[in-house]
């Protein structure tokens, strides 16, 4: 396994008025080079804090980020920036992730005279052109606004963004939830051509399971701030280990209710496992013994005391 | 006869001289206590029906048609006899619960600001039905959510406050406009249990607008899909996601990325929605995007036709359609 970057025993909490927020609790998690991770879980299980920690957009509490083979969470801010344009990051809202004041080409520009010094004027004309080439948008694009573009193109234009300065890694924050249905089969094929052209890795952050289903070549369920099953998809869909992800899926495709209540609040998370209130298999041992993310069976990890082995294989439905 | 039913219904805004068509000669009909979704992507029309329905469309919007509604045609209502409808016949609840809450007033009084202005009755009495309610929609613990205030309560309650306030006046109608959109899914299971227990219970009719095609599946018998304000296809929501019919319902259907077509591309419609402004008036909607169209497509609007209550607007027969977009 050849891992592009690693979180080891990631912790972060917020402080706020009203106590703390346990946003990760001691994650970890590889993501090996050129495979599309798909991150999956409930708002509030802290899927986005991994990614801005990833990104740097803050930094944790305790545990190591190697992106690599570089620790880089120990690294001085100067020092970060060389590895930030190899690590970018597209979010989920075009509308607010894009200065509105500033033309296409502006901010494309921009990129590159930040992290391409002493690029000629000529050079990053080119090199605007095209990348915006390849996200599917003409030269003329350069000089239009966001405000004149609709959503899906305004997410074009975010993968360019990123894409410009040549990283290793994506980081997408649901970088389809905002887009209608036709656009973002659009975005998706996109991404897979992309990914293939220039070997890029992805994690690929959604609530869509039907979206993770198709694209990831790995998924990661989270539930507040810890990660519960992780594996390849084909052995998450096909053998759920973990009540939770068995729940989620289920409710994602038949809209049925599975579980019961809320997600419980990370300022005040339960003892033992963190899935106990909700989970209906939860036995004593649960309530008390916090289990650890272990190995089921080859590449496939579970945090549970007692997973859900095969006779209940899941028949999976998603889509329509 | 039909509790809501649209009649070449038109609804239009007047921008600088020019008449844009939001909504386009539609027909629809929702019977008593029938659960109906109206589908369509962002841009599509489906809310601005749904804001005529309720009389809440710009002061400049103009309609023209019919909205039958009871037997009476409230298309020509004024204000003050929409006053008598909205919130007491038809009410509406909207996807983000916490932009259609007041967040300086607590919950409770809120709900119960619907009984005082609908119905001749005294505090204390709608006090009891408002805990009632809240009961009812499973917010347990019903006087403590009475006096919370929204920011104190979840995304799947604030949209249970919301559906116990569209629905204590017993309305004949609900309007569901995306209402789970900001849900996570575990969450999004349960308000849409919620709506099915009320459609049964209290015999609700519900009109569920959506741009989540499995969302409807199961849950509505009956589905209008619309495109660039107008309604493409219709029929049983069965028959329409298992046999589609019409170009873009095919090439909305299949461009949902699931587990199955993984590894595969995955179809898209070329294109984007046109906005307002780029619609043009006369021929089919989809026109512009569409892979099998014709000259004959730009020009005019293809007549709706039906084959045993499933309807499509397209010049081409199911056959031909399929022949020319698989061929």
């Amino acid at each position: 396994m050849d891992s592009l970057l690693k979180l080891d025993g990631v912790s972060k909490e917020y402080k706020s008025a009203y106590g703390r927020v346990r946003a990760l609790c001691e994650s970890s998690l590889e993501i090996e080079r050129g495979e599309i991770l798909g991150l999956v879980g409930e708002s509030g299980s802290g899927k986005s804090s991994m990614a801005n920690i990833i990104v740097r957009l803050i930094s944790p509490d305790k545990g190591k980020i190697v992106f690599n083979g570089v620790e880089i969470s120990s690294l001085s801010a100067r020092a970060f920036r060389k590895f930030r344009r190899e690590i970018q990051m597209v979010f989920q809202d075009p509308y607010s992730s894009i200065n509105p004041k500033k033309s296409i080409g502006y901010l494309l520009k921009e990129c590159l005279k930040i992290h391409e010094k002493g690029m000629s004027d000529e050079e990053m004309e080119r090199k605007v052109s095209e990348s915006l080439d390849e996200v599917g948008l003409d030269s003329s694009y350069a000089k239009r606004y966001p405000a004149s573009l609709s959503g899906g193109q305004r997410q074009r234009v975010a993968i360019a963004l990123a894409l410009i300065i040549r990283p290793k890694l994506i980081v997408l924050d649901e970088p389809v939830s905002a887009l209608d249905v036709s656009v973002e089969a659009q975005i998706l094929n996109l991404l897979l051509d992309l990914r293939k052209k220039h070997g890029l890795t992805y994690l690929f952050i959604s609530h869509d399971l039907n979206v993770v289903s198709y694209i990831a070549d790995r998924i990661a369920v989270m539930y507040l701030g810890s990660i519960v099953e992780l594996g390849k998809t084909e052995d998450i869909l096909g053998a759920m280990a973990h009540p939770y992800t068995k729940a989620l899926f289920a409710a994602s495709s038949d809209i049925s209710a599975t579980l019961s209540g809320e997600i419980p609040s990370p300022m005040n998370p339960p003892s033992g496992c963190p899935f106990h209130t909700r989970c209906i298999y939860a036995k004593d041992r649960c309530r008390v013994e916090k289990p650890s993310l272990s190995l089921l069976s080859s590449g496939h990890f579970v945090s549970c005391h007692y997973p859900l082995r095969g006779g209940e294989k899941n028949e999976n439905s998603c889509g329509i | 006869m039909s509790l809501l039913s649209l009649r070449d219904f038109t609804l239009s805004f007047n921008e600088g001289g020019r008449l844009l068509n939001a909504v386009k000669n539609i027909f629809l009909d929702i019977e008593e206590s029938e659960m109906v979704a109206l589908i369509g992507e962002s841009g599509c029309g489906k809310s601005a029906t749904a804001l005529s329905l309720m009389g809440l469309s710009n002061d400049d919007a103009e309609y023209t048609g019919h909205i039958f509604f009871e037997g009476k045609d409230l298309a020509v209502f004024d204000e003050r006899e929409w006053r008598s409808i909205r919130g007491e016949r038809i009410s509406m609840i909207f996807q983000e619960p916490m932009t259609a809450l007041n967040p300086l007033l607590r919950v409770g009084p809120q709900i119960m600001e619907m009984l005082l202005v609908h119905q001749r009755i005294d505090k204390k009495n709608a006090k009891k039905m408002v805990l009632q309610m809240l009961k009812s929609v499973n917010l347990a613990d019903e006087e403590r959510i009475y006096k919370s205030y929204p920011h104190q309560l979840s995304g799947g309650q604030r949209q249970r406050i919301m559906i116990a306030m569209a629905l204590i006046n017993n309305p004949s109608l609900l309007i569901a406009d995306e209402p789970t959109t900001a849900l996570d899914v575990t969450i999004q299971a349960e308000i849409i249990d919620l709506i099915k227990r009320m459609n049964e219970q209290k015999g609700t009719a519900v009109l569920l607008i959506s741009h989540n095609l499995s969302l409807v599946k199961g849950l509505t018998k009956r589905a209008y899909i619309m495109y660039s304000g107008s309604i493409v296809e219709s029929g049983r929501t069965e028959d329409i996601l298992s046999f589609p019919i019409h170009p873009y319902t095919r090439g909305l259907i299949a461009s949902i990325p699931n587990v199955k077509n993984r590894g595969k591309r995955l179809y898209s419609i070329a294109g984007t929605v046109p906005s307002l402004e780029e619609r043009s008036n006369c021929g089919c909607p989809f026109a512009p995007r569409c892979t099998i169209r014709s000259d004959r497509c730009f020009s005019n609007f293809p007549k709706q036709k039906d084959i045993q209550g499933h309807s499509y607007s397209c010049f081409f027969s199911p056959d031909e359609i399929e022949e020319r977009m698989n061929g």
